[in-house]
């Protein structure tokens, strides 16, 4: 009896192994920056895997692999089909944390901000907790909504060296200028809308055109050149009036984007620095 | 226990321990792992476990089968000329065979290697009994060659055909149609089309069936037209307005009997590009029905 039970210990043992050896093969792939290999042998622990921990640890690699090569959406969507297999409640909380995170990184605010929302209460540990805030205020500053991203960070309290330097942002939120205002001013002032959009040269040179072109207009039908003044002048003047309408337009949303992101940009790099001294 | 008894279980136990580790290596848990990865719509992975695959310790029967997995997931991810090699390899004893060699005759035809395909085709083995796969055969054949627009070698194969497998005759009618629609179809001509475009702008792309296009055409040439004449009578034949108007019009009246030649090209083109797709999608269809 005694040697019946030592060969199935010895069995049971030497099968177990080999599923750690899959693992750690596949850590050693992931180790070497072999992404795409690592992440199929880790696909074959979950396949194989007969322990929740083998399965854990090969959902976590694969993961982990998923981000290293930058396939937020993959990873996103592996984390959602993971959440699905048979495991602990602990680590389908974890799970949730990499959902919101590959969220974030595949640029999906939206997304994050609802994931975030629904399941901030399950988080009960104060570091993940801090990461999910992190996430949900970042998101809504690149969706440029400063005020409700302000009022989260407001409400976390933190005071540390960074946090007066959020703050301070908050209130400085830029002022962007208006796509209609511009088309306005550039129908009823050709160059003008141009000018407001910021690019006061190019402005001035859209009248001088628009000028240009009346003046065509005028000495051709003098010289009684009528085809030539209407066709060819008409044509001109109403290319370069229109034209820069949609220029002011296109202009005005270049100049607001580009304040956008060097805001966002200097926020981030604020938040980041306050949020990790926190934890 | 007596110590022979002894040894010989340690020695099983440890021989336990080697299948155990090796049956990682077994090539049936392999193929499980393929299935299990198609199914997930991991394509590249699977693709990569099967390379892996040492075949220098396989079968024929299993080498066969890896050449029709590899072939199969290629396919599906539309790498049809490595699918094809694979594909070609599978043996004749092999359940695989025909399967095989059809689909890599198809990934020949949709790559406008016609002749392979023709080759891959007529080199199937079958019996005399093997009505579908016969059926099959001169089908693709057939369309093969109304690919390569032979109609005489349509007409020489059409007869053999006998609209009687379920899942072949909708297809050999569709095809018999393409083939009337393609012998009746005169192809337009660029010489005509440009020789129209230089009587009337606009009029060789309105040949071309391109409406819109005719239009776009006419008004700016039409236009120059006019602006020239008025220069040429105010300012004369030396002014600097006529001479730039009168180089605009005539780079604008080449560019239009240059663009009415492209434009028959191209519609001729389109209308051969139309009915190929077509074609290729019909060849597809009995291939799939019958072995998927």
């Amino acid at each position: 009896m005694k040697y019946y039970l030592i060969c199935s210990f010895l069995f049971a043992t030497c099968f177990v192994s080999a599923q750690s050896t899959l693992l750690e093969f596949a850590d050693s792939l992931l180790k070497n920056k072999n992404y795409f290999e690592a992440s199929v042998w880790y696909e074959r622990c979950i396949y194989e895997g007969t322990s929740d921990k083998l399965i854990k640890d090969a959902v976590s690699g694969k993961l982990k692999c998923l981000k290293a090569s930058k396939l937020y959406d993959k990873a996103l969507e592996f984390a959602i089909l993971s959440s699905t297999l048979n495991i602990d409640e602990t680590f389908k909380t974890e799970l949730i944390y990499q959902q919101i995170l590959c969220s974030y990184l595949s640029a999906k605010f939206e997304n994050t901000i609802a994931l975030s929302n629904q399941f901030e209460e399950q988080f009960t540990d104060k570091k993940t907790g801090l990461k999910i805030k992190l996430l949900k205020i970042l998101s809504y500053n690149e969706l440029n909504r400063w005020n409700e991203a302000d009022s989260i960070y407001t409400q976390i309290n933190i005071q540390n060296s960074y946090s007066g330097i959020v703050e301070k942002l908050y209130k400085e939120v830029p002022i962007f200028k208006s796509e209609k205002k511009a088309k306005t001013l550039s129908t009823f002032l050709p160059g003008s809308g141009i000018i407001y959009a910021g690019k006061p040269w190019e402005g001035i040179l859209n009248i001088a055109l628009e000028l240009g072109s009346a003046g065509f207009i005028v000495k051709a039908f003098i010289n009684r050149y009528y085809f030539s003044s209407w066709l060819i002048g008409g044509g001109l003047a109403t290319s370069f009036y229109f034209g820069g309408e949609r220029r002011s337009e296109a202009l005005v949303k270049k100049y607001n984007l580009k304040k956008s992101i060097t805001y966002n940009e200097k926020l981030k790099a604020a938040l980041v620095k306050s949020f990790s001294i926190e934890e | 226990m007596p110590i022979a008894k002894k040894s010989l279980l340690i020695g099983l136990c440890l021989l336990l321990n080697y299948c155990t580790y090796s049956q990682h290596q077994n090539f049936n848990a392999e193929l499980n792992f393929v299935n299990y990865l198609y199914s997930k719509q991991m394509n590249k992975e699977a693709i990569y476990v099967l390379e892996k695959i040492d075949t220098t310790k396989l079968s024929i029967t299993q080498k066969d089968s890896l050449n029709h997995y590899l072939g199969s997931i290629l396919f599906d991810i539309k790498e049809l000329n490595t699918s094809s090699n694979y594909l070609l390899k599978v043996t004749k004893e092999s359940t695989w065979y025909y399967q095989s060699m059809f689909f890599a005759g198809y990934n020949y035809s949709y790559l406008q290697k016609t002749d392979s395909a023709i080759k891959t085709l007529e080199s199937i083995k079958l019996n005399d009994s093997d009505s579908i796969n016969n059926e099959l055969q001169t089908f693709e054949l057939a369309s093969t060659a109304l690919l390569k627009r032979n109609y005489k070698k349509y007409e020489a194969l059409k007869p053999k055909l006998k609209y009687n497998c379920y899942a072949i005759k909708s297809p050999e009618l569709k095809m018999d149609g393409f083939y009337n629609k393609l012998s009746a179809h005169k192809f337009k001509s660029p010489a005509i089309a440009g020789i129209l475009s230089a009587l009337v702008p606009g009029a060789g792309k309105f040949y071309a069936g391109k409406r819109k296009q005719a239009l776009g055409s006419f008004l700016p040439i039409a236009t120059l037209g006019v602006l020239t004449t008025e220069s040429y009578i105010r300012g004369g034949v030396k002014s600097v307005g006529f001479i730039s108007l009168a180089s605009l019009f005539s780079l604008f009246y080449v560019s239009n009997v240059w663009g009415s030649v492209v434009s028959v090209k191209i519609a001729n083109e389109d209308h051969n590009r139309y009915y190929n797709n077509e074609i290729l999608f019909n060849m597809q269809l009995p291939i799939r029905n019958l072995f998927r």
